[in-house]
């Protein structure tokens, strides 16, 4: 729920636009002497490619691709059953590995690089059932889609749950990349749940598979930090950055990044 | 000794005699401070019984409109050592020898009134001060502008003028009272056209902003861009940085205690002012010739009134606006009894089509009561209502969300203040305050699959108890020391959350009725000591501890309304500050110049700060999004200030820091806080070029705020994603910005007087950056670029104003 943000945006933007406000490029030179890991990797339940990928932070105006780190090693720990998967490097700073995730099982995902062990611990949790997804006819927007999609699913309740939610339309992945979609329970918490998320339009005959990803508390407080990172659009200096900061991490020794372990449940629909 | 009854202060160097006897005999030290201490109890209670003595009481108005003068001196003439000072109901009560004596009663903006008095029995004295701008364009009569700059005790106190506000044009031509302030060396405006302010070091929520003793908690209309504070209303405000006295407590940077106007006791009038922003109205008169009068003074800006006629595409249907109502009623029951009663309510509404709706707004309100128990001891009885609540919206019908958040508070106040004798006056008293938050009332629509669950309110009993002595020793000393006892108690119902260090939910502990959930008390001494080196030169110290047990949490530069109000708890402790400073106050050239240095340090516990990627946004857990830490800040305030001739103003400089240590934040190395500002100068210019014709100009630099630029960036989530390093380690580009105005009185009659005052900010259309911003550029997303954003490049307003 970052209405808190939207609003401020929102605000913002018209103040500024009432005010005569004016927006130019600048020419600011940045202090970029440290440079960090980063990690990402997803693992879910079933089995599944787990993909791990292991990369440097570059200079912030470089416009490069991220460099890679090819010579890591890459080891994870099923903690429950203390089983141990190592997850060869394929190419590009990728390390993949057909792995089985299992439910309400904690995994630590360990990489070993230039001597340090970087670490992050993950828990997947059990399966949430995605009932129902509603197609709602809006034409508001002239841009994007005439059609949006509730999600509808029952939360468990006298705990807190956490979740993510991912679109993809024919094998694409669609909204913005900063709306990652995420939510806790705290507006539903047992309760019938029904959710639209910004940025999520389609048209008529469109084919859109959704998954509702049950995670950890780890997790999404990477995705909200992360989401509010991204989201804010007025960066540093602006109205909404008060804390700049990196994601909330669950990799220890700085490194940036997330390992996240999730519980999918996909439906598929399609739109008429 | 009896030759000297003119100028009593024989009993004075009775005194210093046993002082001197007891440092003669060189005992311990402990003796010493003992026996120092039982002399300064006594010293008070000591002059009686030597000569007769009798009281001059009474109250202090302006001859043209009848009104309360407060902070007048009362001195004798050929006297250093005697005096007094109305207070802020223009009440004053002086002791002295029998005899004969002369009585100058003073104030800024006013003549100087003598009385010849021959003292023979208590006596009431109601005088009337003639403003001096009654005497423009007649004989210029001597005007002695006093020297109270050097002479009170208050070091670290700026008092504000309405003179000076209503001619210096800082922003669309709105004499506004906040703007002014802002312009003082050691304030610190929160950003570009904002109204919030940083003094000395401190945040934004450490202000104690007053209207008539209520307490104002979001100062600003239009996102900060105006004051709530309509300058027509309002007879004049104080600001105390340093060495705040006892009767003020609970936030830990300033309280700055603005005045309404009580309205006209003589004849009815009307004033106000049509400008580009808004439209003023004001009127005033007697209820009963010369014991009461009432003020009512409303506003109204028209934004969007202007914005729908330009017609824009996609900017139709919406809403811009404030409008706030002043009004306030004084009576005079008889000699020994007043009333007044004030109010302020002000609200803000901005609305976008049926997508998005805000408003929000304070209300305030005050009944006070001022009984006179004897010619020494006056008392004000003040029951007090401060509310401010926002509101906001997104859609209508089915698809609405909306949340609603309400802090208010109901305050019981007694004060008194009891005129010892002509060297000592005392205050004490107490209040209570009971304070309620809703800090999130949620509504929603069926169709938003949210359902309706209400922040958990919270309630909390705040109160203080406080003494404080004003005493003047021999003939260079000033002393004003107190001690305030504050504390504070959140009461249930109420659920009390226990986090670990990730800040994480353990336990929840629940608590109904009105049990106590946690306890918070501190005693906060007050000290201000004021030297007089000559009859032009002075040095002061101060010294302060205040305990804050309400909290804004603010991610902004901009004060937001929606900025979260929050109570001390058993995870967020109270803010203690404490501050010392020390100035030399020297003037020159009759009192035309008034200069000034001030250093000053301060030491803050449990500042609060959000844990990185925190949402406390109807987050009922918020308290585990916060961690906390230590402060300092100290600085170095120099101005120069010229109060006569055709050019008046005055030039400030700052050298300053302010810094935070909390341990999750920077690996718990110190880090400078946003309002860091190194260097920070204002000049303010009033240059008369005719009697009818005034130009104003003022000039501000300041180092740009602290804040945190990316080193660095990576990818994740197909996103690039900026790497940060240290808190604060960066800075945004210097600030500068001229302001000019030029102010035309016209001809003025008895019945009808006006003015016209056109004014442009930003002179000479300074980019200042309002924020930089990095972002992907549009045609290379995977390209970051760093965009800086200004508002207002010139500004430029027309304003008329009119009273008869």
């Amino acid at each position: 729920m970052n209405h808190h943000r939207l609003f401020k945006s929102i605000v913002f933007i018209t103040l500024s636009f009432v005010l005569f406000s004016c927006e130019k490029v600048i020419d600011l030179e940045l202090d970029e002497s440290s440079s960090r890991i980063v990690i990402e990797a997803n693992l879910l339940e079933g089995e599944n490619q787990f993909i791990v990928s292991v990369s440097q932070t570059a200079s912030y105006y470089d416009s490069s691709l991220p460099m890679a780190i090819e010579d890591a090693e890459v080891r994870l720990t099923d903690n429950t059953n203390k089983v141990t998967y190592d997850i060869p490097h394929q190419t590009n700073g990728l390390y993949i590995q057909n792995v089985e995730g299992l439910s309400n099982t904690s995994y630590t995902l360990s990489v070993m690089h230039n001597g340090n062990e970087y670490t992050a611990v993950s828990y997947l949790p059990k399966e949430v059932e995605l009932s129902k997804l509603e197609i709602e006819e809006d034409d508001d927007d002239d841009d994007e889609g005439n059609y949006r999609l509730f999600v509808r699913f029952h939360d468990p309740a006298g705990e807190r749950n956490f979740y993510r939610v991912v679109y993809t339309r024919m094998g694409e992945k669609v909204g913005r990349n900063s709306s990652l979609n995420i939510t806790d329970d705290d507006f539903f918490d047992g309760g019938h749940a029904r959710l639209r998320f910004r940025g999520n339009r389609y048209d008529l005959g469109d084919t859109v598979a959704v998954d509702l990803i049950h995670m950890d508390q780890a997790s999404f407080e990477y995705f909200s930090s992360l989401e509010d990172i991204l989201g804010s659009s007025f960066g540093p200096g602006g109205p909404s950055a008060a804390a700049p900061g990196n994601p909330t991490t669950n990799w220890s020794l700085g490194a940036v990044g997330y390992f996240t372990a999730g519980n999918a449940n996909r439906k598929v629909i399609i739109i008429k | 000794m009896e030759g000297l009854n003119s100028i009593p202060c024989i009993w004075v160097n009775r005194i210093d005699q046993p002082l001197e006897s007891v440092k003669r005999t060189n005992k311990q030290f402990g003796m010493r401070t003992f026996n120092l201490l039982l002399w300064v109890v006594l010293i008070g209670f000591n002059g009686y019984g030597q000569t007769t003595k009798y009281t001059i009481s009474g109250q202090i108005k302006d001859a043209s409109t009848g009104e309360d003068l407060p902070f007048t001196t009362i001195s004798v003439k050929g006297s250093q050592s005697i005096g007094a000072v109305s207070n802020e109901y223009g009440f004053y009560s002086i002791t002295l020898d029998a005899g004969e004596c002369t009585l100058l009663y003073q104030n800024i903006g006013y003549q100087v009134f003598e009385h010849n008095i021959a003292l023979n029995k208590d006596t009431v004295l109601t005088i009337e001060l003639e403003s001096t701008s009654q005497l423009l364009g007649k004989a210029v009569v001597s005007v002695k502008r006093e020297n109270r700059n050097i002479t009170s005790n208050e070091g670290s106190v700026t008092t504000i003028e309405m003179k000076d506000v209503k001619q210096i044009s800082v922003f669309g031509g709105e004499p506004d009272i906040l703007k002014i302030i802002q312009l003082n060396p050691g304030v610190k405006q929160a950003g570009e056209g904002n109204s919030g302010f940083y003094v000395r070091g401190g945040g934004l929520d450490q202000n104690l902003i007053l209207l008539d003793e209520a307490p104002v908690y979001n100062p600003s209309h239009l996102l900060g861009f105006l004051s709530v504070f309509n300058g027509d209303a309002i007879k004049g405000a104080t600001l105390y940085k340093g060495g705040i006295p006892s009767e003020y407590g609970g936030r830990t940077s300033s309280v700055l205690d603005i005045q309404m106007r009580d309205g006209n006791k003589k004849k009815f009038g009307a004033s106000g002012g049509i400008g580009v922003l808004s439209t003023r109205l004001t009127l005033e008169g007697p209820i009963v010739k010369d014991k009461g009068s009432f003020i009512v003074s409303g506003r109204r800006t028209y934004a969007d009134v202007l914005l729908n006629a330009m017609n824009l595409e996609g900017f139709e249907n919406n809403t811009l606006y404030f409008y706030d109502l002043n009004v306030k009623a004084n009576y005079r029951l008889n000699e020994k009894n007043k009333v007044y009663l004030s109010g302020y309510f002000g609200r803000d509404v901005m609305g976008f089509g049926e997508n998005f709706g805000l408003n929000w707004g304070n209300s305030t309100f005050t009944l006070r009561w001022n009984h006179l128990f004897s010619k020494k001891l006056f008392s004000n009885t003040s029951l007090i209502y401060s509310n401010y609540d926002y509101q906001f919206s997104f859609g209508t019908g089915e698809n609405f969300m909306g949340t609603t958040s309400i802090i208010e508070d109901i305050n019981l106040q007694q004060d008194f203040s009891y005129y010892l004798n002509d060297h000592n006056t005392l205050k004490f008293g107490f209040n209570v305050i009971s304070h309620n938050l809703e800090p999130g009332n949620v509504s929603a629509g069926a169709n938003t699959g949210i359902t309706t669950t209400d922040a958990e309110p919270k309630q909390a009993i705040e109160g203080a108890l406080y003494a404080q002595n004003q005493m003047k020793l021999g003939q260079r000393l000033k002393l004003n020391y107190g001690l305030r006892y504050s504390f504070f108690n959140q009461t249930g119902p109420g659920s009390a959350y226990v986090f670990d260090n990730d800040g994480d939910l353990r336990d929840t502990k629940v608590f109904d009725g009105t049990q106590s959930m946690q306890y918070y008390g501190g005693l906060e001494p007050r000290l201000s000591v004021n030297y007089r080196l000559a009859s032009n030169a002075s040095v002061k110290l101060g010294y302060n501890r205040i305990n804050q047990y309400l909290h804004l949490l603010t991610n902004a530069t901009a004060s937001s309304p929606t900025d979260l109000w929050v109570m001390s708890s058993n995870n967020v402790k109270p803010q203690i500050a404490d501050q010392i400073s020390l100035g030399y106050f020297r003037n020159f050239k009759n009192n035309m110049y008034e200069t000034s240095a001030e250093v000053y340090y301060k030491d803050m516990q449990n500042v609060l700060d959000y844990r990185n990627g925190a949402d406390p946004f109807l987050n009922d857990l918020y308290e585990g999004e916060l961690v906390s830490g230590t402060g300092e800040a100290y600085g170095l305030e120099l101005q120069i200030k010229k109060t006569k001739g055709k050019l008046t103003g005055w030039v400030g400089y700052t050298l300053s820091r302010t810094f935070r240590t909390i341990e999750e934040i920077n690996n718990g190395e110190a880090f400078p806080a946003r309002q860091d500002r190194i260097h920070d100068i204002s000049v303010v210019a009033l240059y008369k070029l005719t009697d009818k014709l005034t130009l104003s100009g003022n000039f501000v630099y300041y180092t740009g705020d602290a804040v945190t630029y990316p080193t660095g960036r990576y990818v994740v989530n197909n996103s690039i994603v900026p790497l940060y390093s240290e808190r604060n380690s960066d800075r945004m580009p210097d600030y500068h910005r001229l302001d000019l105005g030029l102010t035309w009185d016209r001809k003025k009659t008895e019945k009808f007087e006006s003015s016209w005052n056109v004014s442009l900010y930003n002179v000479y259309g300074r980019e200042n950056a309002f924020s930089i911003d990095f972002r992907p550029t549009t045609d290379d997303p995977m390209k970051t670029e760093a965009v800086q954003t200004s508002l207002f490049r010139w500004v430029p307003s027309i304003t008329y104003n009119f009273k008869f």
